[in-house]
């Protein structure tokens, strides 16, 4: 039996299943996709290229979450965030550009070490030593661990990508006082904004998690995106109607986006 | 450690897990509310035990350093000596009730921490003041945002000039609330698709498997 006033809300996930395996099966198929320009995924490999040329290393934090990778939020955030690392340690590995990367999660030691290992390995290279860094557990700790960095080792680019809170307004400010090349993105509401502001190329909200697709462009994630932007169509469409219905006093029907 | 284990086998479960919770969440049924209960259960005695793990990866990143003479090594090797003590004596006669490891909590960690605050806060006054200037049309739009958020929440600011304040409210409640929701909305769908994706086996991040 169906709980009520969820009734709608499982059918919008079935119809995003749908779109997701449809989309999907299509781009398999040969069906091209195309993804709109990210000027700040497009900016990774300018940064890199820019702190080598000052010969200066490469900061990247995926950013904090609370009680760790396991939050159902700020957890995927930050996995979204070490994704998009892949692509800038191989253009450190590349350009021989130094790479230093803050943690505040443990857990994703590994995961980090793993993704540098298999970036620089593919260049024949090794891993700069002392490219990762855990600094704390504890939020103002690991804003204050972060500050030293920027202002000890003076990164030419300042990478913050993943899920931050009010450490955001710090970093990217951090990253401009030494004068570096901020390029940012959160699916943190709060932090959004600071960002846009302090940076000189963002993300925002979902672009984060758009990001893998639009860096590999595999077609099983194009595939994935663009349902997420029919899905999305169809949720404007809703609010569209209800609207309508609203105003012509038809509430019985906007009734029925309650069931 | 063989492909099936590293790969499949995590995928599977994943892909199981989210679907009896998805299924727990819509449908009522006694038996998936049993499997889901079950699930969640594992999820918390997980979630404890991969603690434990995050604590020793950090002990063996940071012993690394100490071992391959890093920089700023003492300091490390310092992290790891008061880390055991503090362990060591929090499990000491019951959870975190014997003298040095309280002692070391009140005298030692809670003034530090209070320290660090305070430093990183007068950071914060240099990056507001960094922030508000108005560097672009986005900046000149946030610090009209910022002034009106200060207006509506000093009662004084409010009391000078009063006809600010339904403008403000209306700010407050209408264009800020809409700049929310949608936000809200799209970051939601997004990890909605990277659940799906998880299940799928496209996200193979989550799991420590870089391709």
């Amino acid at each position: 039996m169906m709980v009520a006033g969820r009734i709608l809300q499982m059918l919008l996930m079935i119809w995003l299943f749908v779109l997701l395996y449809a989309i999907v099966y299509l781009a398999r198929k040969g069906r091209k996709i195309e993804m709109r320009s990210i000027a700040a995924l497009d900016a990774i490999d300018e940064g890199v290229a820019r702190a080598a040329e000052m010969g200066r290393t490469v900061h990247f934090t995926p950013g904090f979450a609370v009680g760790g990778l396991y939050h159902p939020v700020m957890g995927p955030g930050v996995v979204a965030g070490i994704g998009i690392l892949k692509r800038v340690a191989e253009s450190t590995a590349k350009r021989g550009t130094g790479i230093i990367v803050s943690l505040a999660q443990p857990e994703s030691v590994p995961l980090v070490d793993e993704v540098l290992k298999v970036a620089y390995a593919a260049q024949g290279k090794s891993v700069p030593p002392d490219a990762v860094r855990f600094i704390s557990t504890e939020q103002m700790m690991y804003a204050s661990g972060v500050l030293s960095i920027l202002r000890e080792e003076r990164p030419g680019v300042n990478i913050l990508m993943g899920h931050f809170w009010s450490e955001a307004m710090q970093f990217s400010e951090g990253g401009a006082y030494i004068g570096a090349l901020q390029i940012s993105g959160t699916n943190a509401i709060g932090s959004a904004g600071t960002f846009v502001i302090s940076s000189d190329y963002a993300l925002i909200g979902e672009e984060l998690f758009a990001a893998k697709a639009y860096i590999e462009r595999k077609p099983d994630d194009l595939g994935a995106i663009q349902a997420q932007d029919f899905f999305r169509l169809t949720l404007v469409i809703l609010v569209l109607f209800a609207w309508l219905l609203g105003n012509l006093g038809l509430k019985d029907i906007i009734g029925l986006l309650k069931i | 450690m063989s492909s099936l284990l590293r790969r499949e086998v995590p995928f599977a479960v994943a892909f199981v897990t989210i679907l009896v919770l998805f299924a727990d969440y819509y449908i009522k049924d006694a038996t998936l509310a049993a499997g889901a209960k079950i699930i969640q259960e594992w999820a918390i005695i997980i979630t404890s035990v991969m603690v434990g793990i995050g604590v020793i990866n950090a002990v063996m990143h940071v012993g690394n350093r100490v071992k391959g003479k890093g920089r700023y090594w003492p300091l490390d090797l310092w992290m790891i000596i008061v880390m055991v003590i503090v362990v060591v004596t929090g499990f000491i006669g019951g959870f975190g009730v014997h003298p040095v490891f309280r002692w070391a909590m009140q005298n030692v960690y809670v003034p530090m921490d209070l320290a660090t605050d305070t430093l990183v806060a007068f950071d914060f006054i240099a990056v507001l003041y960094r922030v508000f200037r108005i560097r672009s049309r986005e900046g000149a739009i946030l610090l009209l945002c910022a002034f009106a958020s200060l207006i509506r929440n000093s009662p004084i600011i409010g009391g000078l000039w009063p006809q600010a304040l339904p403008f403000v409210s209306w700010m407050w409640n209408v264009p800020t609330v809409a700049g929310t929701r949608a936000f809200q909305i799209v970051t939601a769908i997004g990890l909605m698709a990277f659940a799906i994706r998880v299940m799928r086996g496209q996200e193979r991040g989550t799991i420590g498997v870089v391709d």
